[in-house]
């Protein structure tokens, strides 16, 4: 089928407001009157909260202070298990954890109000900051710090490594990684007689309101939620504005007046969610024809001090965990502890990028023990079409890992790149050059029956001169989604590209169309969207633009305006045990590889990104630009994971909280980069268009690693790829 | 919150406005040039400063000139005129070439030699090329001048040798009478704007007299004498293992958060090697 809007590369629909810079962001609303919020936070790590102490000789008069008693509902914080205060009263579980909030309309005054203040905690010096401490149980968080175990089983492992000829065992450590918004968070909020406003940068309004309706005992009508623009947000907010929004909605309850909290970096970094760190212990076996037949891993993720949203990124990070191949023997544990560090979250891959990095270096591992090529060794065990995953299931037509794969050598045309760095290498005395490979995927939506218990409502609103508003709350926070969800109506509707608008996100004017997150907008909300399209032309019969307006003014008479609604519906095939773990965890996959092309230096083993060629298939594609432009950012996102990233924690709390010291790639390090897709159409996407936000976060530091691999043969197994990491490598398997 | 703290802030136009200011303030008072450190520290509140004193607005501060066989680089001069100067670039290229590794255009286009000089910082990219040529820090109060070797500048990590009511005018890098070949080495952790790791200064004249001097591998930047001896004299192919020894007794660096100690070890090595190749090349103008 040939598509008109889907496909283009239009201008996107936030372009003017933020190239002239009339957006505004959350710190640029400026009420007449307001105040500024601030958080009180534990100065330890772990302890008993003894008190809050004001001091008597200060004028407090212009201050609104709270603390958990000014809670009118639950002091809970929202999340898939609601494990967290939103104030501590007792037990302080790391270095920051939210106590009080106080706020003033100065913003100097509010720094002195700080310092008048005086936390009284009875500390515990014993705390545990990393997966291996937790497990040694130095100090037990809740019992055996064990928050949540999953496992996905298939076949017999036992007699999967007994037949096996080969067997090889490691284990992989993954750090934090801060996700790295330009925008820090930030929100402000009021009230209007009995309804709370909240307005502020966010990725899932509906998650705002879950939250400020459980704090405050309010219904649907009483909280309004509005997304202000957002400064990139890569899962990071995601789940802390729903503790942040609920915080200044405190303080407004109490000073009757808007209240502003926006987080400076340092406190940024220091108390909201990371990517979790993750310890795998990953064993294969293989036959003496190289097959995989026997996977066993344990797969740990780092929960942080509360349990929160962990147990579905484990769940993600376990899904994704096998690798795209077909192994018959598999179980895979997976476990979330419990540490002392602010509870992990939502970043781009959710899980997967763990995984994968330890399985993706793995088979480049046991193909290098086994002497035999790791192209060679994927060859042999990629899935094909018609085969399966350990859950059971089964892939038809929609795998594409081979085609990929062979677009990738074919674009790199890999005979002569090997020469090429073969003979490099030979006449080199001072560097070595390697060329690695990854193969991933992502599957797009909420995981399992996510999607079902979502069941996201999308609509659009006919008005009387022929616009068309999109009705969602999915947000625009820099990927394009506002623009790509207009291309969809616009393409499902036949009307031109600008005919087509974004209604504000805002809990009271949008459905609930789910969350922004899982690379579910496009693939989800999008289907959503297009079938509420097809209602609209159901309803309202017009051949062509010149009978549009007429066939509107017919249809809606005196109304001003017409909405149509759509409720997401499963894709038949999709089945789900959520006990067992069985079946359909996702409606489809997107395929990728990454070819990965470095120089290092033998001296000092610093690592230079040369060439980063991708191939993905994400169905059909929207808006190339746009897509491609996702893509580039997140195979820099996943070069950062890879070489560069990494939070230290120091005395109990995260040291380097600054962008003086927690690196992320900057603009000179980017190297050249080829991004191409295969165009294999999803029949339950928009128009064949499938999931595309996490995937490149996936596959970037295995190929890196595999990279390194290639150029030195040593084997690492740690992230970041540091030099020291390489040099202590290299002169010990010289 | 963004201003963590009020202050007073003071733009005299005359030199004596800002000594009297700065006797008067003493500790209590930080100067503003670039204000790329003190602005962040202000900001981050790890210094409060009762009264800042903006020096951009008093002539003397601005001067870049030759005097007398030296260049004097006064305190409001930014790392991009230097990188810009055609007498930096002829007479002291070290300087240049060290300023171009400091932070970002940007932070470049604000930032100042002298001010990096008085931040102390281990890791201060501008002291290896100062350190190698003759300089002085000239410094002034409201009782008179005082000159300051730049190897007695240094006291100790974020401490230098300026006194509470003492003001930089400048420094004084004397241009070295003989023909030369110079390199600075750095070691950062991306290629983006990274504090160093390690960093090597190397001056080499046409009669072998080496000029060798570290920063961010001990607490102060500083010359490597002993290095100089071993190598003054002697025509340079590679690192043998006893002058590593040498070089690895005049370091004394430390694992943190942007390297281990091993590493920084290892790679002082490999800069200084690297270092002398490159300032011999450009000596014999290749």
């Amino acid at each position: 089928m040939k598509h008109k809007v889907v496909g283009a590369n239009v201008t996107r629909v936030d372009v003017k407001e933020k190239v002239t810079g009339a957006a505004k962001y959350t710190d640029d609303i400026q009420p007449d009157s307001f105040y500024w919020g601030a958080q009180i936070g534990s100065n330890v790590v772990s302890g008993v909260l003894k008190g809050v102490i004001k001091n008597p000789d200060f004028d407090w008069s212009d201050f609104v202070y709270v603390d958990a008693s000014d809670i009118p509902g639950e002091n809970e914080v929202e999340s898939v298990v609601s494990d967290m205060p939103l104030l501590a009263t007792k037990e302080i579980r790391y270095w920051g954890q939210p106590i009080a909030l106080l706020a003033h309309r100065d913003k100097h005054q509010l720094e002195e109000g700080l310092k008048n203040i005086k936390i009284e905690i009875e500390e515990n010096p014993i705390y545990v900051s990393t997966i291996d401490e937790s497990l040694s149980l130095k100090k037990e968080i809740i019992p055996q710090n064990i928050f949540k175990k999953r496992k996905i089983e298939r076949g017999d492992i036992e007699s999967g490594f007994e037949n096996a000829k080969y067997v090889f065992e490691d284990i992989y450590y993954t750090p934090h990684q801060e996700q790295m918004y330009i925008e820090p968070n930030a929100i402000i909020s009021w009230w209007e007689g009995e309804k709370i406003v909240v307005k502020g940068s966010m990725q899932c309004p509906y998650y705002v309101q879950a939250s400020i309706k459980t704090v405050f005992h309010k219904e649907d009508k009483d909280v309004e939620i509005i997304q202000a623009y957002v400064g990139g947000a890569f899962g990071g907010k995601e789940d802390y504005p729903s503790i942040l929004g609920a915080h200044a909605a405190l303080l407004a309850m109490k000073a009757n007046e808007p209240v502003k909290m926006v987080y400076e970096r340092a406190q940024d970094i220091s108390i909201t969610t990371k990517r979790h760190p993750s310890k795998t212990t990953i064993k294969m076996g293989f036959d003496e024809n190289h097959k995989l037949t026997t996977l066993q891993m344990e797969f740990i993720l780092d929960g942080g001090s509360y349990e929160t949203m962990s147990s579905v990124i484990l769940a993600r990070g376990m899904l994704h965990a096998f690798g795209p191949y077909e192994i018959p023997n598999v179980k895979i544990d997976g476990i979330i502890v419990a540490t002392n560090t602010p509870p992990n979250g939502a970043f781009r891959g959710f899980g997967a990028p763990q995984s994968f990095f330890a399985t993706e270096s793995h088979i480049d591992y046991c193909a290098l023990k086994m002497g035999i090529s790791p192209f060679k060794l994927r060859e042999i065990n990629f899935v094909q079409r018609g085969g399966s995953f350990p859950t059971g299931q089964l892939l038809e037509n929609d795998v594409m890992i081979r085609e990929v794969y062979d677009e990738l050598l074919k674009r790199v045309n890999y005979p002569v790149l090997r020469k090429e760095i073969d003979d490099f290498n030979s006449l080199s005395n001072t560097k070595r050059r390697g060329f690695g490979i990854a193969t991933f995927f992502h599957g797009a939506g909420f995981t399992g029956s996510g999607e079902v218990r979502l069941a996201s409502i999308a609509g659009i609103r006919l008005d009387k001169n022929g616009k068309v508003a999109v009705l969602v709350a999915n947000t625009e926070m820099g990927q394009g989604a506002h623009t790509v969800l207009s291309q969809i109506v616009a393409e499902a509707l036949e009307l031109p590209f600008d005919m087509i608008y974004m209604e504000e996100v805002n809990t009271q004017k949008v459905p609930n169309s789910g969350p922004t997150v899982a690379s579910r907008t496009t693939m989800i909300v999008g289907e959503v969207l297009r079938r509420a399209c097809v209602k609209m032309r159901d309803a309202i019969k017009y051949n062509s633009l010149d009978d549009y307006l007429e066939k509107v003014s017919q249809y809606l008479g005196d109304k001003e305006s017409e909405s149509f609604f759509q409720q997401h519906l499963q894709p038949p095939k999709i089945k789900w045990d959520d006990v067992n773990y069985r079946g359909d965890a996702y409606g489809t996959y997107a395929w990728a590889i990454y070819g990965v092309e470095i120089e290092v230096d033998l001296r000092s083993f610093e690592v230079t990104l040369k060439n980063i060629i991708s191939v993905m298939d994400i169905g059909e594609v929207v808006h190339p630009i746009l897509a491609s432009g996702q893509i580039e950012g997140g195979i820099v996102q996943s070069m950062g994971y890879a070489l560069y990233e990494n939070i230290i924690f120091k005395n109990g709390r995260f040291w380097n909280a600054d962008f003086t010291n927690y690196i992320i790639p900057s603009i000179v390090d980017i190297p050249k980069m080829d991004v191409s897709f295969l165009n294999n159409p999803y029949s339950y996407g928009p128009f064949g268009a499938k999931g595309i936000g996490e995937l490149p976060m996936n596959g970037g530091a295995p190929a890196v690693n595999n990279a390194i691999k290639d150029a030195l043969g040593i084997h690492l197994t740690k992230l970041p790829l540091s030099p020291e990491q390489i040099m202590e490598a290299y002169e010990r398997d010289l | 919150m963004v201003v963590a703290h009020d202050f007073l802030y003071q733009k005299p136009s005359t030199l004596l406005d800002a000594l009297k200011l700065r006797a008067q303030y003493g500790e209590k008072c930080s100067l503003l040039a670039g204000g790329t450190d003190l602005v962040v520290n202000i900001k981050e509140r790890r210094i409060s400063p009762d009264i800042v004193i903006d020096i951009k607005g008093i002539p003397e501060f601005s001067i870049l000139e030759e005097r007398d066989g030296s260049i004097f680089i006064g305190s409001a001069i930014t790392f991009t005129e230097l990188i810009e100067s055609p007498l930096i670039k002829s007479r002291v290229p070290i300087i240049a070439e060290s300023a171009h590794t400091v932070a970002s255009v940007g932070v470049r286009n604000r930032a100042t030699l002298v001010g990096n000089i008085c931040s102390a910082v281990p890791s201060l990219d501008s002291a290896p090329a100062l350190l190698v040529y003759k300089t002085d820090v000239v410094v002034e109060s409201v009782d008179g001048k005082r000159i300051i070797p730049i190897d007695k500048w240094f006291v100790a990590p974020k401490k230098t040798a300026l006194q509470n009511n003492e003001i930089v005018l400048g420094v004084l890098v004397e241009i070295p009478n003989s023909e030369n070949g110079t390199a600075y080495m750095k070691l950062g952790r991306y290629s983006g704007e990274d504090l160093a790791q390690a960093g090597v200064g190397i001056m080499i004249s046409k009669n072998l007299e080496y000029k060798i001097a570290f920063c961010a591998v001990g607490p102060v930047p500083r010359r490597a004498l002993k290095v100089e001896a071993f190598l003054n004299g002697k025509e340079f192919s590679s690192i043998t293992n006893e002058l590593s020894e040498i070089i690895q007794s005049e370091i004394s660096p430390i694992t943190d958060i942007r390297a281990s100690k091993e590493y920084r070890r290892h790679m002082v090595d490999v800069l200084v090697e690297r270092g002398i190749k490159l300032a011999l090349s450009r000596l014999q103008g290749e």
